[in-house]
């Protein structure tokens, strides 16, 4: 077996902006490796202006679209020069796999369209009509693009949810699938402190943008049932706090600095995350990580930072307000399991979420793949 | 190149499946301590389907999800060979991977030959581990004496000798095992040592005031000695006003129906099995524990109950004798005996709290040599060594 000197490596982004946090690891690692020579390529918004799309692919929606673009731009690419390419995304990884025969391929997926279908048909605000759009369209999905990752030799999904739907939907192997890996900076949410716990109630927390989808309204119902020792904290930009009455015993706080985050986090008791519509959500990992027990809707990729029990409670996605409350109130009549969950939810973050896994993990995939 | 020493030991594990699900701490802790020697991937066929992929410290878990097949034995055959195709296609096709060093079977029959072949395909070591003292005392037990059980028993039978000569290291849980297998032509190839327990996972909180509960937790009925353990709590249970029996395991209830009529169920509580991190608190919160069983393994509550430091009842059959010492942590009777004995030895318990303290410590210290959650990482890891020389 032998280890040429100079491998080069081909990385297929989303966008190097957007996508953030995945594509910037995946750089890291990359320049971490020595004998690796790595190219980038991304379609920017400018892309959209440069090359021509026919009118129905216009017509035929926004994916169509950026399916034919992606396709044009990778035309020119030779593939054949590189030893190992790296894709992120579905729509990139399906123009990839008809280019990579025998070259070695690594996929990052953050969620496929049918799972999201899925996923969206279950979400309470849709019309009738979305709904059975989503239908046709999920199926759609599986029938055209069963098979389009047959070439790709190693799937990193961004959640367990994701993963199984890549197995179920898209017909990749099983072995080419690993667990979800996302990864945060855990240093940055340093662990609060245990036995601070204040005898004038409990403290939720809630952190999110689109208000409405994150289930904020159905929080504020479940804080009307709950006594009123209990606060509740909402960290969100969304409009509808510019004409809102809220209670006396909400206090919301807006475009906070994201130094600050750690201390909202800190003086929190229980994370609430009742999301409609989720991939993941990167705020879970912060909350695990700054030791709170968290209580979610069970949707998307949402149940791979709960275990039901162990680190907070994971409730159906039909639960109602007054599970909810019963699971709250639970928790504020008993501190100290409020701290056994706070625990495990750090032990939690450390063991699936922290940056060091990640990044051996895809280094090890590389070395092995290009072996 | 790399270094071979610091590289971990790739293991597949071939499971029939956690009852609840990997991610509680009877599976996912045995993984997690695992890690840190070794890495791999475990393949299971009874989950949920969202369990069918998740990372488990170094590990993958891999689950065939589970659908509804009926019970027909025509189903099952079909059943069980979507699960091999499963694992196989899975196990052989992996492009670009790394490939497994061992390959470690949870019992000699469907996995075993699972295993066979995976070593067959890709020259990785083969270890079968055997969890019962008889094969065809557990068929019957379970099936009953019918012409194909009969059939199935012999051909296993068959299989099992095949499997035993292919692998490469068999690992039993105590002595008493080698003879009941009739292991001894494979003297040079066996290891004993006791399976994974989570020991760290339950406090040493010792025989509690208050409420003296009797615990028992087992299944099935009839094994375990329900019958024999009924009676002697109604012996004794005037004597002890705070004494109260409690019952945890499939069926029992329509069990009690059947077999229980005209028995005494006051004081009795019967409850279906519960995840295991409220097995905790249960267990944490009784006295003592009961197992009047008829035949065993190595009982994994018996060790669940004396890492909580408390006293045990137990009888001779088994592995049961290797883990209560009589007079040292607990006490131990005769299988299938009278149920006066067993209401002396509850008496004795019940009404020394000294002796169930002193007991209860005595079986704590023995967890802490013996039967830890450490002590299983350091006997795998040798085994694992004699293997890859």
């Amino acid at each position: 077996m032998t280890n040429k000197t100079n491998q080069n490596v081909l990385c297929v982004f989303g966008c190097l902006l957007g996508n953030k946090t995945v594509s910037a690891i995946i750089k890291d690692v990359l320049d971490g490796l020595d004998d690796f020579q790595a190219d980038y390529i991304s379609v920017t918004p400018d892309d959209y202006g440069k090359y021509k799309v026919p009118c129905w692919k216009k017509a035929a929606g926004m994916t169509a679209e950026a399916l034919h673009i992606i396709d044009q731009k990778l035309k020119d690419v030779d593939f054949n020069a590189y030893d190992l390419v790296i894709v992120q995304g579905f729509e990139y990884g399906w123009a990839v796999n008809k280019r990579v025969k025998d070259i070695p391929c690594i996929m990052f997926n953050d969620s496929t369209p049918t799972a999201t279908h899925r996923m969206m048909r279950q979400f309470p605000y849709y019309s009738p009509f979305w709904k059975l759009r989503s239908l046709v369209l999920e199926w759609a999905y599986r029938i055209f693009f069963r098979n389009v990752f047959s070439n790709i030799d190693h799937v990193f999904p961004q959640t367990d949810w994701c993963g199984r739907s890549m197995v179920r939907d898209f017909g990749i192997p099983q072995s080419r699938v690993s667990g979800g890996t996302i990864a945060a900076d855990l240093d940055r949410w340093p662990v609060r402190d245990f036995a601070d716990s204040s005898d004038e109630g409990i403290r939720l927390l809630f952190v999110g943008n689109e208000f409405q989808r994150k289930g904020g309204p159905f929080l504020l119902a479940v804080l009307e049932r709950l006594p009123e020792t209990a606060k509740l904290v909402i960290v969100s930009n969304d409009c509808f706090f510019d004409s809102a009455l809220l209670p006396d015993r909400v206090r919301h706080y807006k475009n906070i600095d994201h130094d600050k985050m750690p201390e909202m986090f800190r003086s929190a008791d229980i994370f609430v995350f009742p999301t409609y519509k989720e991939h993941f959500g990167m705020v879970q990992i912060e909350a695990l990580s700054s030791g709170l027990p968290l209580i979610s809707r069970d949707v998307g990729g949402v149940s791979d930072a709960v275990i039901d029990g162990y680190n907070g409670y994971l409730m159906p996605y039909k639960s109602t307000e007054d599970d909810w409350v019963k699971k709250i109130e639970f928790l504020m009549s008993h501190p100290d399991e409020r701290a056994r969950m706070g625990k495990n939810s750090r032990v939690l973050a450390e063991e699936k979420f922290s940056m060091e896994k990640f990044k051996s993990r895809i280094s090890e995939a590389i070395e092995t793949l290009c072996r | 190149m790399p270094d071979s020493q610091t590289k971990k030991t790739r293991i597949l594990y071939l499971f029939p499946g956690p009852i609840f699900g990997p991610n509680f701490p009877d599976f996912r802790d045995r993984f997690l301590a695992l890690s840190n020697f070794f890495e791999g991937e475990i393949y299971t066929w009874v989950v949920e389907e969202k369990y069918s992929c998740i990372n488990l410290g170094d590990f993958v878990f891999r689950g065939f999800p589970r659908k509804n097949y009926g019970f027909s034995d025509l189903n099952q055959f079909i059943f069980r060979c979507r699960q091999a195709l499963f694992v196989l296609k899975n196990v052989l096709d992996r492009p670009g991977h790394k490939k497994f060093d061992v390959v470690v079977c949870y019992e000699p029959n469907f996995s075993g030959m699972l295993g066979c072949v995976i070593k067959l395909f890709t020259g990785a070591r083969l270890i079968v581990e055997i969890n019962n003292f008889s094969f065809r005392d557990s068929m019957t037990h379970h099936y009953g004496t019918g012409l194909l059980v009969k059939i199935k028993i012999f051909v296993s039978s068959v299989f099992q000798g095949l499997v035993y000569r292919w692998c490469d290291r068999i690992k039993i849980l105590t002595e008493g095992q080698r003879e009941s297998l009739n292991l001894s032509r494979w003297e040079s190839k066996i290891s004993v040592f006791h399976d994974f327990v989570p020991t760290h996972y339950f406090r040493p909180v010792g025989p509690g005031n208050g409420q003296k509960v009797i615990l028992y937790a087992g299944w099935p009925f009839y094994l375990k000695g329900v019958d024999i353990l009924i009676p002697a709590f109604n012996l004794i249970k005037d004597r002890h006003p705070l004494s109260h029996l409690c019952l945890l395991g499939y069926r029992l209830k329509e069990d009690l129906e059947k077999y229980g009529e005209g028995w005494d169920m006051e004081r009795v509580s019967v409850k279906a099995p519960v995840y295991y991190d409220k097995l905790k608190e249960i267990m944490e919160s009784c006295y003592c524990f009961v197992l009047p069983s008829r035949t065993e393994g190595l009982p994994r509550v018996l060790i669940e109950a004396m890492a909580c430091a408390k006293p045990l009842i137990g009888t001779k059959v088994g592995g049961i004798p290797d883990l209560i010492k009589d007079g040292v942590n607990g006490f131990l009777i005769k299988a299938d005996g009278d149920v006066q004995t067993l209401a002396d030895k509850l008496d004795a318990v019940l009404s020394d709290e000294k002796l169930a303290k002193r007991l209860g410590e005595a079986g704590l210290n023995c967890v802490n040599d013996h039967y830890s959650s450490d002590k299983y990482c350091e006997h795998f890891e040798v085994m694992i060594k004699k293997v890859m020389d």
